[in-house]
């Protein structure tokens, strides 16, 4: 078998948990909704949790998750300089 | 220095924290060969996961990377990380025979370059137990980007089996067939490094840790802090919000029967008034309030960096603190008394920070027989005053915090004590193999 697949080998061993199953499928899904929830503009952390109806600590987990793999960005803050925006980087 | 199936070593240094890399790199510098095993994927033990040192307010990364890199380059100096000690064994001629087990990382660490584009394919996020999981990683991942070594590694258990990774690293060296490796070693002396364990709060539920999303631990507000940190700047986990009003509340779980452990841990008081001082300075507008019960600070510039801290505009509250609840917006309402006024008083503040305590680990009594602790579970140490690096069983000396709670100039300092005891023994004993 060329290296490349030595994937395919384990999985003969070892079976995927359907938790880990479950929960890939859940943050691809908030993901999503996220990144629809934004478009074009641009929303602070409570904006979005309201949006994608999360709770505030949900979304700050799947939000700052998504600014460290580069999928959103912060900008600037809001007038009380209380909350950042994010938005999609392009 | 690869491991290479070598056997005989003349020290055997468990932890890969500050304590043992320093006593590593004591050992290897007067011509002892060294294996230093790491249970984690990457050494530097909590120090490199700090933001700043004090009272110098120095970066703890720019102190411990390049004594990382020292010990990865020594000649002398075999280093395993991602390797559990099974069991130390004392045999019968002064040496010790010890069970290693490394774990698998499913990555050829000799061909991987750290390119992170296995980290890119992952589609797998789970949270980041390295930033205290207030965000998420990926299940192929490099620990952060001063890890040492700075290779991916798979997390088998959350892992999907997709391939992602295998199919887009450029030089071939994912490979899920690999499997834990178990070796025996020789070894002349012992180094317990172990470090310490920090209080869980959640052990004092009238604090709300877990249940309010606004009350930290102090070490992930070290991560908030860090040029690495988790969040693009210091904001509340529980709604993004940028803090205004912080509070700080000292011997979380330490000088507190209640919880079983009555001793200072001696580096809260001065993490807290550091990390007082760096949110003044990265949050301009804050108000920061330490609530403690005496603030110890006994070492050399402790006192003058308590009142550099105080001429900040550090709030100092002598009070014990006897509930937190949450309140609207996420925020938190304090109940406290106040030792010098002998009354109680509720203060709001919008985010509240637990000055954990330092425990002991009980991993050496694991480990090897003989092993003794003192009262509060550290090393029992043989003779405290003049050779405090003894531990109970001759020939396993003790380097940082596994004999008792010290800062980490005081570690360092025991580390190279043990590095001088071990010296010392490994040359007076002739071991015939």
């Amino acid at each position: 078998m060329e290296k490349k697949e030595t994937f395919k080998i384990k999985r003969e061993t070892l079976k995927v948990s359907e938790q880990v199953k479950e929960q890939l499928k859940q943050f691809n899904a908030i993901r999503r909704h996220i990144m629809e929830a934004l478009g074009d503009e641009e929303l602070t952390i409570p904006q979005i949790a309201e949006k994608v109806g999360l709770s505030n600590a949900e979304a700050v987990y799947y939000v700052m998750s998504l600014v460290k793999f580069n999928k959103l960005v912060p900008t600037h803050m809001d007038d009380m300089d209380e909350f950042y925006f994010y938005k999609i980087k392009k | 220095m690869p491991f290479a199936g070598k056997k005989l070593y003349d020290a055997l240094v468990v932890g890969g924290g500050i304590a043992g890399i320093e006593s590593a790199l004591n050992l290897a510098n007067n011509d002892l060969n060294v294996l230093l095993v790491e249970k984690d994927l990457t050494l530097g033990g909590k120090m490199i996961m700090l933001s700043k040192v004090f009272p110098t307010l120095d970066c703890s990364a720019c102190i411990t990377t390049p004594k990382i890199s020292e010990a990865a380059r020594h000649p002398n100096i075999t280093i395993l990380t991602n390797t559990q000690i099974q069991h130390i064994d004392k045999q019968d001629k002064n040496y010790f025979k010890a069970r290693i087990k490394e774990k698998a990382r499913y990555v050829d660490i000799s061909n991987c370059t750290g390119c992170q584009l296995c980290e890119e394919a992952c589609p797998v996020v789970v949270p980041d137990q390295y930033q205290y999981n207030m965000v998420g990683r990926k299940a192929a991942y490099i620990p952060f980007s001063i890890a040492s070594p700075r290779v991916a590694s798979i997390d088998i258990d959350n892992c999907t089996l997709c391939g992602a990774c295998e199919k887009v690293c450029p030089t071939g060296c994912i490979d899920f067939t690999q499997q834990d490796k178990e070796y025996d070693i020789i070894a002349k002396s012992v180094i317990m490094a172990t470090g310490f364990n920090l209080f869980d709060p959640l052990k004092v539920p009238r604090f709300s840790y877990g249940k309010a999303k606004n009350v930290i631990t102090a070490l992930q507000m070290e991560r908030l802090l860090a040029p690495t940190r988790p969040f693009n700047h210091v904001l509340r986990p529980g709604d993004g919000k940028m803090p205004c009003n912080i509070a700080y509340v000292l011997c979380t779980g330490s000088r507190d029967l209640s919880v079983g452990n009555p001793i200072c841990s001696q580096i809260c008081c001065m993490y807290s008034i550091k990390q007082a001082q760096l949110l003044m300075g990265a949050l301009p507008m804050a108000d920061v309030t330490l609530y403690y019960i005496n603030i110890r600070s006994f070492g050399k510039g402790f006192e003058e960096f308590y009142e550099q801290a105080k001429g900040m505009g550090v709030n100092f509250v002598k009070g014990k603190v006897g509930k937190i609840t949450e309140i609207e917006n996420g925020d938190l309402l304090l109940r406290y008394e106040d030792i010098n006024q002998g009354k109680v008083f509720e203060k709001k503040h919008d985010l509240v920070v637990l000055s954990v305590g330092v425990l002991a680990n009980d991993e050496p009594q694991k480990l090897i027989q003989g092993w003794k602790k003192d009262e509060y579970s550290f090393a029992f140490q043989k003779d405290l005053f003049y050779t405090p690096s003894l531990s109970s069983i001759e020939g396993v000396f003790l380097a940082g915090t596994t004999s008792g709670p010290m800062d980490i100039p005081d570690s360092i300092l025991s580390a190279g004590s043990a590095a001088m005891e071990a010296i010392r023994y490994v040359k007076q004993t002739s071991v015939d193999f």
